[in-house]
């Protein structure tokens, strides 16, 4: 019974995002791996967000209305597929499916060695209960506070939740539901997919110009985060915003270089570009940092639009208004439920205290401890392995020999995620974090999939890459 | 003849710990109701005795802690402690305190030992203080590179995880400086190649290739070191293998308390909510976790008392009502 459960909770969401991403995104574009694990992680976040929808409409979440919600909007997708024909998956890709062949040793021990990290990952997060406080206090109790309610909307669910975003509690709440009983170790099961999704999103992304052994290596080096593995095996929502926002922001930096040759709109481009939108709101559904997150990645790229491709937004603008609709149908709900109160309200007490420590001198001393904390932190004192050296190498080589438009593009949003990172510490309450260590770890982590993809593509062999 | 040289060389190098030094014998003693062990008073010079040695023996695998207090600063505190692995069985551990520490100063007055998992795993820690050479300086660097930074979360939340060290220094301080040493013999290896070949400019890909190997290999070791720690982690939790998910719980949870949230979940009425008084640190968060929908309210009905410290005034308001066994039960309302 349980397998069926487990099937239950993993093939539902799976379907989902194949259809939901059939829907928005061309046959051909996509490597049939990256397709699998984008179809997976999207339907992770599909799934909160039907479930977030249907408490508001008196729906119970319950395994019966759940699923009966998902057939619904999977027939809906499907009509519309089925007059497209242009589904996700395509017969051919699934019949070519072979091992890959000729494997030289240093790719299969990399790949012996990213499964020695796989199945650690698994073994982790399932052989034992949350014992993770903030796990806990927040995202497990309130996860089993809805599947026992069959809704959040509850004073209890409601005081836990507060103002947080909901994938960590309705993506648990998921779990629990179609597996029908409170197992706080099967409760973590999505972290460890994303944990592969994200490297095999990842290596999909760097195969699409790399040789594959220098791909696995980069992809094996993402693998490799002592502090992003430990985070794969709890209940936090710290690695889902890593994987969703660093998937993001890649496709992002894939659409950029697609575009920086060409006059015109490829396929590949526009499906990049609605690919990064759309990973882009669900990483909104997952902490309330994906506002700036969301904000850094949106103004980079209207800038970079209007400064050097203002023909091609002009001649195609309908290519991208398409994907910006797909963003804001999938962050709408949130925002109407509570995002854009805390949105504003986080960007007056910002502006407040700006304005506040513009004429106080302790801003400046307050500037001075975020910057050694953020060099000692980086460099020396967590465990990053060489990642933040290697970054300052690459930058070096960059501007030496390598600096194109595309690869500028994404050190620019490199250094904005950093300069994020001073305005969160620098202004009121979080500097006391800083002081304590609590949490700059967990907001580096975001950039540093983005801070190694950046590197990979310095360090590339293919110097047209 | 290489071989004796070496010997002799190592003989050398061990000779002032036998003649020069005092060692000074710290006798541990545990503490009565405190989950710690701590010294008899000492007057160690902390510049000649710089290396601590432990001999202990554990049931389980962990960590721990050991402070000191100097004629400087007489309060045991973070700044001025060291944090190890403790390993299954009977082990000595070396520390060469100076190296890892910049708050071994002045003149040592005392140690505590705090054990950051069942003091009862452990037993009759002897140790000394000694003036460390080079055998004692390698098995307290290693030690210290295998120890617990690098490899375990600081505190409970997962907030942060600090870099592996060596000798009081970030491991990385040295990798830079190896791979910063790499690097200037690269360039200058391209540099001479651009000003001899006139004609062809040599290649910036074998420049970059040569300096990613370096990198990878610098990193190849880190992750062995990190695969290790994995290793440990998956052996420490292999025994949760195959059990109910009650026994499971009942294991990540320290002594007996989940067995009193299961026998507070068996004796609260249905759909009541509990006051509580908990002595450890987030048995409270816990007890709300698992109870639920037994919600949490201050000054609700029924009051969950585990190793609390004795409040006098809850018996002006409350009265037994289930107990597990002393300083665990459940108290109701006096009506």
């Amino acid at each position: 019974m349980l397998i069926i459960n487990l099937l239950v909770a993993l093939l539902v969401p799976f379907t989902l995002g194949t259809c939901a991403l059939s829907s928005v995104i061309s046959r051909n574009g996509l490597r049939l791996m990256e397709k699998f694990f984008l179809a997976m992680l999207a339907g992770i976040a599909l799934q909160v967000i039907l479930m977030f929808i249907l408490p508001f409409i008196k729906i119970p979440l319950t395994l019966a209305y759940i699923l009966a919600g998902d057939l619904l909007v999977c027939l809906v997708m499907a009509i519309f597929l089925f007059f497209n024909k242009s589904f996700f998956f395509n017969r051919n890709e699934l019949s070519q499916l072979t091992m890959p062949q000729g494997l030289t040793w240093i790719e299969i021990s990399l790949m012996a060695l990213m499964s020695l990290k796989f199945i650690y990952v698994f073994f982790e997060a399932l052989i034992k209960p949350v014992i993770d406080i903030d796990a806990i206090s927040m995202y497990s109790v309130g996860a089993k506070a809805i599947f026992i309610k069959h809704t959040f909307l509850d004073s209890f669910i409601l005081q836990t939740i507060h103002d947080k975003p909901f994938f960590a509690y309705l993506s648990q709440a998921w779990l629990l539901i179609s597996l029908q009983s409170f197992n706080d170790c099967l409760i973590k099961l999505f972290y460890p997919i994303i944990f592969i999704c994200l490297l095999g999103v990842f290596y999909s992304q760097a195969r699409r110009f790399w040789p594959r052994q220098f791909s696995l290596l980069f992809t094996f080096l993402l693998s490799s985060f002592p502090f992003m593995v430990f985070h794969a095996t709890t209940a936090y929502v710290d690695f889902s915003q890593t994987a969703y926002y660093a998937i993001s922001t890649i496709y992002l930096f894939l659409f950029i270089k697609e575009i920086d040759q060409k006059t015109q709109l490829t396929i590949a481009a526009h499906d990049f570009f609605t690919l990064s939108l759309v990973f882009l709101a669900f990483s909104l559904w997952i902490k309330r940092g994906g506002i700036f997150l969301a904000a850094i990645n949106l103004v980079s790229i209207i800038m970079y639009l209007f400064i050097f491709k203002r023909k091609l937004l002009a001649s195609q603008l309908r290519s991208f208004i398409l994907p910006a609709g797909y963003f804001i149908l999938l962050t709408l709900p949130w925002i109407i439920y509570s995002q854009a109160s805390i949105f504003w309200g986080t960007l007056g007490v910002a502006t407040q205290e700006v304005a506040t420590q513009a004429s106080n001198t302790a801003a400046g001393s307050n500037f001075q401890v975020v910057f050694s904390t953020l060099l000692n932190k980086l460099f020396l004192y967590s465990d990053w392995h060489l990642l933040w050296g290697m970054f300052i190498l690459a930058t070096l080589f960059c501007l030496w020999k390598k600096t194109t438009r595309p690869i500028l593009f994404l050190l620019t949003i490199i250094i904005l995620n950093i300069f994020a990172l001073f305005f969160d510490f620098s202004l009121g309450h979080a500097f006391a974090y800083l002081l304590d260590g609590t949490l700059l770890d967990r907001l580096v982590m975001v950039s540093t999939p983005i801070v190694l993809f950046y590197c990979a593509e310095v360090f590339s062999p293919n110097p047209n890459s | 003849m290489k071989i004796k040289l070496v010997l002799i060389a190592l003989v050398m190098l061990v000779l002032p710990t036998i003649t020069l030094a005092d060692d000074i014998s710290i006798d541990f003693k545990p503490v009565q109701g405190q989950p710690y062990w701590a010294s008899s008073q000492i007057n160690a010079d902390s510049a000649e005795l710089n290396t601590l040695i432990i001999s202990l023996s554990a049931k389980e695998n962990g960590t721990a802690r050991i402070f000191w207090v100097n004629n400087y600063d007489p309060q045991f505190n973070q700044i001025k402690s060291l944090w190890f692995k403790i390993k299954k069985g009977d082990h000595t551990y070396s520390f060469n305190i100076a190296s890892q520490n910049q708050g071994w100063i002045g003149w040592t007055k005392g140690f505590i030992l705090f054990p950051e998992m069942d003091p009862a795993a452990i037993s009759l820690p002897q140790a000394k203080l000694v003036s460390g050479n080079l055998l004692t300086n390698i098995q307290s660097g290693w030690q210290e590179f295998f120890g617990p930074y690098g490899r375990n979360i600081v505190g409970y939340t997962i907030n942060t995880m600090p870099s592996p060290t060596l000798f009081g220094r970030s491991i990385y301080v040295y990798i830079y400086w190896l791979i910063g040493l790499s690097l200037l013999l690269f360039f200058a290896n391209y540099f001479i190649l651009l000003i001899k070949a006139k004609k062809k400019k040599p290649a910036y890909g074998a420049l970059i290739k040569k300096l990613l190997l370096v990198i990878t290999c610098f990193w190849l070791i880190l992750e062995a070191s990190t695969l290790i720690s994995n290793w440990n982690n998956l052996q420490s939790d292999l025994p949760l293998i195959g059990k109910d998910i009650e026994t499971k719980r009942a294991m990540v949870n320290q002594g007996d308390f989940y067995a009193f949230i299961q026998f507070c979940e068996q004796k609260l009425p249905v759909a009541v909510s509990f006051d509580h008084r908990f002595g450890k640190i987030y048995d409270d968060i816990k007890a709300v976790y698992y109870l639920y929908p037994h919600e949490y309210q201050k000054g609700a009905e029924y009051l969950l008392v585990y190793d609390a410290p004795a409040e006098k005034e809850i018996n002006l308001y409350y009265q037994p009502f289930a107990k597990m066994r002393e300083n665990a039960y459940i108290l109701i309302k006096r009506k």
